[in-house]
């Protein structure tokens, strides 16, 4: 395998040579090949630039045809032959800041950060403005728990990508994790404004929640429900919340319209049981919690929490 | 590019790809722990557990506790009691004294730690040489002037180190008196470092006799003990000269001790020490993102271990069978 990349490589990198002589008996296929790449018609980029092709390419369009090439693989699924073609553009042109960068975004893509990262750090000592490659590093560093290098790596993304709802949405997630609620919320606004979705309204509701806006927030996500009717997860979620601000039975009518619809529901029983040990009914509780505590695979800390409730429950003198 | 469009292709393609993000997490675990650390944070100090941290000895590898604590700091946790030992006693030392971790790392990375302890190149090549032990009052000064000479009761957390006591073998437990010169006699290396006198006893390095100082955070009152361990691989190394072979026997025997120790704490965070060895103060920075990556990974398990630990205090419905501090 090593070997025949090798092999490929060499023959590669022979390209300018003999596009040089071939240029001057047949036609340089770059053209044809960018206009098929622009117009989304991958396969037959693929094609114009098969092996053979390619070494007609003149050399001032080799990097953007390996570009072109190595995209239009990923884009069709083929993404050993994207990987490999993206590794030959970046063995002949390792200034080029675009290959780099999509070759790390292909690789950060699949979750091979630790092999995109020095091809986005590589892209940003070149071209420190490189929003594709500021974007990769920023998106890396939250994964990692670097909020801080995270967030001025956002924010030089944004400065070209400002119109991508979903990069708003990421920075306001990492100014969250901050505690810079403010600027949190703005961001998920300016998300929110470009193109709503679930996920940022769900995202908005615990900015708000988390800045001290608990009310605003049990509404901003019952937007996100009555958007999404099916997300469990949401429903689940503002009943907990409604428990905080102490509107039991609007969260017992939120929690029991799960229920009924997954009567097994580990969180669901958790919450109906805190609420009746609320109300006293610790008999009901402990009806639900017996079931909730025995959900260790599906919701194992849900479980462990349910059974050390149980446990108490029902020592002598617990009613 | 596409981005989504083509990570739904990869995502399909790649069987090991896992999520970038810092997603949030709405599965019903992640739900009911975000719920109930809420309610935990809420409680007022006196109707929760105290809770502790304890910090390794581990040299330069030591510093990976500055990433540990701000990813904690970052989460919320409360911390009211911080233990260190050597190199953990200072990173202990200059978080106590209300410095946050993020400021502590640029303070660390902006002092020339190896020459403030005395292992410069220099300093070393005379060790060998004369076969006179170094001093190690550079580290109490440079401390004495971080902390404006602070005593251990002025620290607005309470903390103490370890050292030991080279007569008797004895772990001795600092927490009165000058923040500075405890923390010299914390990380004062045997064999590199002369003895330091302190009250009639020579102490060095508390790392000898108390590698993670979990028992000196819970005598402070600590209920709940976090221990940050920057335990060493030694099987990756091949001294190669006097001091590599003294710092290979000091790593086997401080990995034994933290492997009983550990135990002891109701969780532990341990950061890869990636080759890092006991002198290189230059790697500060990796030193830190270690900890740094290792603590984000564990934060959430860290959370749901003190969530049930203080449940009695979370849920006061419950009837209660631990009374609080």
């Amino acid at each position: 395998m090593r070997l025949s990349i090798l092999l490929l490589a060499a023959w590669v990198a022979a390209a300018p040579s003999r596009a040089w002589w071939f240029g001057r008996q047949g036609h340089d296929p770059y053209k044809k090949a960018a206009a098929a790449y622009e117009g989304g018609r991958y396969a037959e980029v693929i094609q114009d630039l098969s092996p053979d092709s390619l070494q007609l390419v003149s050399y001032r369009h080799l990097d953007r045809a390996y570009e072109y090439l190595a995209d239009s693989y990923a884009r069709t699924g083929r993404v050993t032959a994207a990987l490999g073609t993206y590794q030959l553009g970046v063995r002949l042109f390792p200034k080029d800041a675009r290959l780099l960068s999509e070759f790390g975004e292909l690789l950060h893509q699949a979750g091979l950060n630790e092999q995109a990262k020095p091809l986005f750090d590589s892209a940003l000592a070149l071209s420190p403005n490189n929003p594709q490659a500021n974007l990769g590093v920023a998106e890396i560093d939250a994964a990692l728990g670097f909020y801080r290098r995270g967030r001025a790596h956002y924010f030089k993304a944004l400065e070209t990508m400002n119109d991508n709802p979903a990069v708003w949405a990421e920075y306001a997630e990492v100014l969250w994790r901050l505690k810079d609620y403010p600027m949190a919320e703005d961001a998920a606004q300016e998300s929110i404004s470009l193109s709503s979705s679930t996920q940022t309204e769900v995202l908005l509701a615990f900015i708000q929640r988390s800045g001290g806006h608990l009310r605003q927030a049990i509404g901003t996500l019952g937007r996100a429900a009555a958007r999404s009717p099916e997300r469990t997860d949401i429903a689940l979620a503002r009943a907990l919340w409604m428990t905080e601000a102490g509107d039991w039975n609007e969260s017992l009518a939120v929690d029991n319209a799960v229920l009924d619809k997954f009567p097994q529901n580990p969180l669901g029983l958790w919450i109906r049981a805190s609420i009746m040990l609320h109300k006293g009914q610790r008999r009901e509780a402990r009806a639900d919690l017996a079931v909730a505590a025995r959900a260790q695979e599906e919701s194992p800390f849900v479980a462990a929490v349910a059974a050390k409730m149980l446990a108490r429950l029902n020592i002598p003198g617990a009613r | 590019m596409n981005r989504r469009l083509l990570g739904i292709t990869l995502g399909a393609f790649f069987l090991c790809a896992g999520t970038s993000r810092a997603a949030l997490d709405l599965s019903q675990d992640g739900l009911l722990r975000d719920h109930l650390w809420n309610e935990f944070l809420a409680l007022p100090k006196n109707r929760r557990p105290i809770v502790g941290v304890a910090l390794s000895a581990g040299s330069a590898r030591g510093l990976a506790h500055i990433g540990v604590l701000q990813v904690l700091d970052d989460a919320g946790f409360p911390i009211d009691v911080v233990a260190g030992t050597s190199m953990g006693s200072v990173v202990g030392a200059v978080y106590a004294s209300g410095i946050p971790a993020a400021r502590a790392k640029t303070l660390l990375e902006n002092a020339d730690l190896r020459s403030i302890a005395n292992l410069g190149t220099f300093s070393l090549l005379r060790l060998v040489i004369s076969d006179k032990l170094l001093s190690s009052r550079g580290v109490a000064t440079a401390l004495n002037r971080y902390l404006a000479g602070k005593q251990f009761e002025e620290l607005p957390k309470r903390f103490a180190c370890v050292s030991m006591d080279l007569d008797s073998g004895e772990a001795i437990l600092f927490r009165q008196g000058n923040v500075g010169e405890a923390v010299r006699a914390s990380m004062n290396l045997p064999g590199v470092f002369a003895p330091v006198e302190y009250r009639q006893r020579y102490m060095v390095d508390g790392g000898v006799v108390d590698y993670i100082p979990i028992d000196a955070a819970r005598i402070m009152g600590a209920q709940w003990v976090l221990a940050s361990v920057t335990e060493p691989d030694y099987t990756l190394s091949r001294p190669k000269n006097v001091l590599q072979n003294l710092d290979q026997v000091i790593d086997i025997r401080s990995s034994l001790m933290a492997s009983a120790q550990e135990k002891r704490a109701n969780f532990v965070i341990a950061p890869g020490s990636d080759g890092i060895g006991m002198f290189q103060f230059d790697r500060v920075d990796e030193a830190v993102d270690e900890g740094i990556i290792t603590a984000h990974k564990r934060v959430d398990a860290a959370e749901e271990n003190l969530i049930l630990f203080a449940l009695d205090d979370i849920l006061p419905a419950l009837p209660a069978t631990r009374s609080s501090p």
